[in-house]
């Protein structure tokens, strides 16, 4: 049966362990921000090689497993000199990851503002980069919300992987604890249960942040 | 099949709610065959559940239903008594009543013959090669048959009414209902969807019409029934309706109707181009 | 490295016949799931509405070790392939159900009435006029999780399944070359997602040509 007092003992642990899941999921979410900003402007920005550059990313991104990625990084930051940095690894291999869906992403969402805002900006004389940044990007944000939480929500999900290069985040911190007691079911089944606390905070702070965009700006 | 004195469709005190909201508060009326009949009324006085109820996707809440003198949806297992039909005997009673709705509702993954040919071939088992040849009677005789392997994407919102009609007609009803089959078209299109109409009412199919058409329904209906809070105000001959109406409320609809829509009274559509038999 | 191509290889196929077994059940799961959601007993949809609640919060690498480690505690011991099955199905079937129901939701209600009113059976307008155009609504999103699905098999790796991830684990033991290794198995994978990713789009195309047609 259900043993309170496994998980008590193991408590310290498991929540130094979701410090540095949550720790892990805010470097990755910026990575995968920053990273997907300049790949859907790369792709949308008409030079032909940084189109291709931007497709050829998102699809070997998209293409292989997030394990792999993170075996490749890992093993891959020692040959340019850096060595021992697992969490680093993670937040890289984690971050590139999404920053391919985020690309997708805000593609269709600027592709979406309406073609009469950008000439109006043209109009008035801004530069591209300005139009970028105040016409298109803000809007592309607002109405990408939903779906770029979604795919936050999914790199939450993912960096349980980072176990297998041994960070100590939430999952391995369990496995941890199980190495030493042999008892896995109240650990694990714990461990779930947080991962699910993540998730349903995270899209609570989504649909707050969505609905006061949405009333600021009368967007639905 | 039936006497001559059987009414085709005969609505006695029909009632329909949903929730506390009564829609219907007792209908009651009769189709004779052969007859058009237009129901005529402001929107919210209950037309299109009242052409629901008739053919029974939605039941009513009370009241009956007969089609050829047969009782729609229920049996009597002894004097008084009564039980829901089995599903499979209503959807042969639902076979007899053709329908035509308001949205544009063909199956879009079927070409305009393969729309019409669906019911023949999957409810009533006719082979692909005689429905083909039902399909491309009706489809000519509604103008369309060049449109025949056209898929609906491809034809406009007039063709697409005009084969929901043959659509409904390929199940050779003994009644067709048309739920405002023109008052989702651009108003270039409706002309010829009413000419087919115009047309089948010519051949003495039983229509019972719910239109916002005045126009149609004065060249066309037998008889006008107007609709008020769910119930049946006024039933009278066209013309008689249309110039001479009885009560207050259906003059104020007529003159509020007329104001707006006297500009395709008097304009008068050429017939469809497959008319010519 | 080039005598442990043939390892590779192995560990290819295996991910190919582990990813195609997933999406299979998976699939099987979602459509049981799917009817429960559509049933009119409030007893029968709340358990799927609650499932799929949890999975969309739980990792699937920690699904994977509650499946493999606490089942057995109760008394049900499942070897690797298995487990990593189960785990495959019970995590992709929420996800599946979700885009089957939003694509049959998809069929116009009018369409259907259309079909009841020349008396079609709900059986015959189920497979001739909701499936027939639910299918092309389904296939596009299908893809992503399909794709997901197969690339999550290099999870089972964890447990010791012997898919290609494994293998690439097993011949690094010898050479010595991790990165170069995992280099060639993500192009392996890359291969196959995007063969997956070809043939699912021929498909949505061939079933959707009524749109264009």
């Amino acid at each position: 049966m259900f043993d309170v007092a496994r998980v008590v003992e193991a408590w310290p642990l498991l929540a130094k362990g979701a410090w540095v899941t949550a720790q892990l999921t805010v470097a990755a979410t910026a990575v995968s921000l920053i990273v997907g900003t300049l790949s859907a402007m790369l792709q949308l920005s008409g030079l032909r090689a940084g189109y291709w550059l931007s497709r050829v990313y998102v699809s070997a991104m998209r293409g292989t497993p997030l394990l792999v990625q993170l075996f490749v990084v890992f093993f891959g930051l020692p040959l340019l000199g850096i060595r021992g940095e697992a969490f680093l690894a993670a937040v890289i291999a984690i971050g590139l990851n999404s920053g391919a869906f985020v690309t997708e992403i805000l593609r269709a969402a600027v592709l979406n503002v309406p073609r009469g805002q950008i000439e109006a900006a043209e109009a008035v004389g801004m530069s591209r980069w300005q139009l970028w940044r105040r016409t298109i990007l803000p809007q592309a944000f607002v109405t990408s919300l939903p779906a770029l939480t979604n795919e936050f929500t999914i790199l939450l999900k993912a960096t349980p992987l980072a176990s297998v290069v041994a960070v100590t985040e939430l999952t391995y911190a369990g496995q941890l604890v199980i190495a030493r007691t042999f008892e896995p079911t109240e650990i694990l089944l714990t461990v779930a249960a947080v991962y699910v606390a993540f998730v349903l905070c995270l899209s609570q702070v989504s649909r707050r942040m969505e609905s006061r965009f949405a009333r600021r700006w009368s967007i639905q | 099949m039936n006497s001559e004195f059987t009414p085709a469709v005969e609505v006695q005190d029909l009632r329909k709610s949903f929730g506390d909201l009564a829609v219907l508060r007792g209908v009651s009326f009769t189709v004779a065959a052969g007859e058009v009949v237009c129901v005529l009324g402001a929107s919210g006085s209950g037309k299109s559940t009242l052409l629901r109820c008739v053919n029974g996707l939605t039941p009513a809440t009370g009241g009956d239903v007969r089609i050829g003198g047969e009782l729609l949806g229920q049996r009597e297992t002894a004097p008084g008594r009564r039980e829901p039909l089995p599903e499979a005997e209503r959807r042969r009673q639902r076979r007899r009543i053709g329908m035509v709705f308001q949205l544009l509702n063909l199956w879009p993954h079927r070409t305009a013959a393969g729309n019409v040919m669906e019911g023949p071939m999957i409810v009533l088992g006719m082979t692909r090669k005689d429905a083909r040849e039902r399909a491309e009677r009706l489809l000519a005789q509604v103008g369309l048959l060049d449109k025949a392997d056209v898929y609906p994407a491809r034809l406009s919102g007039g063709q697409q009414q005009r084969v929901a009609i043959a659509r409904a007609l390929a199940m050779e009803p003994e009644i067709i209902l048309f739920d405002e089959p023109t008052s989702s078209l651009d108003p270039e299109l409706v002309g010829e969807v009413l000419n087919v109409m115009q047309d089948l009412a010519r051949r003495s199919t039983t229509m019972i019409v719910v239109t916002h058409e005045i126009g149609f329904a004065a060249e066309a209906a037998d008889r006008i029934i107007f609709l008020d809070e769910g119930r049946v105000l006024e039933e009278a001959p066209p013309l008689q309706f249309l110039h001479n109406p009885r009560h207050e409320r259906s003059r104020r609809f007529l003159e509020q109707f007329l104001s707006r829509s006297s500009a395709f009274l008097s304009s008068s559509t050429p017939p469809p181009a497959g008319e010519s038999r | 490295m080039l005598r442990s191509l043939p390892l590779l290889a192995a560990g290819l196929r295996w991910t190919v016949v582990v990813a195609i077994l997933g999406m299979a059940l998976a699939l099987a799961l979602s459509v049981v799931l799917v009817a429960m959601r559509r049933s009119a007993h409030r007893f029968v949809r709340a358990p799927a509405r609650i499932y799929t609640e949890i999975i969309l919060g739980v990792p699937i690498l920690v699904l994977l070790f509650i499946v493999f480690f606490v089942l057995p505690e109760a008394g049900i011991v499942i070897d690797p392939l298995p487990a990593g099955l189960i785990t495959l199905m019970l995590y992709y079937s929420p996800y599946l159900a979700e885009v089957i129901r939003g694509a049959l939701n998809a069929v116009p209600a009018g369409q259907i009435e259309a079909a009841r009113t020349v008396g079609m059976s709900r059986f015959r307008i189920a497979q001739r006029i909701v499936a027939p155009q639910a299918v092309g609504l389904m296939l596009p999103p299908m893809t992503g999780l399909f794709i997901g699905l197969t690339k999550d098999t290099a999870i089972l790796s964890v447990i010791s399944v012997a898919e290609l991830t494994f293998q690439a684990k097993q011949v690094i033991s010898r050479t010595y070359a991790p990165f170069e290794v995992y280099v060639l198995v993500a192009a392996g994978y890359w291969v196959l997602t995007f063969v997956l990713e070809t043939a699912l789009r021929r498909a949505e195309t061939s079933v959707t040509r009524y749109r264009r047609a």
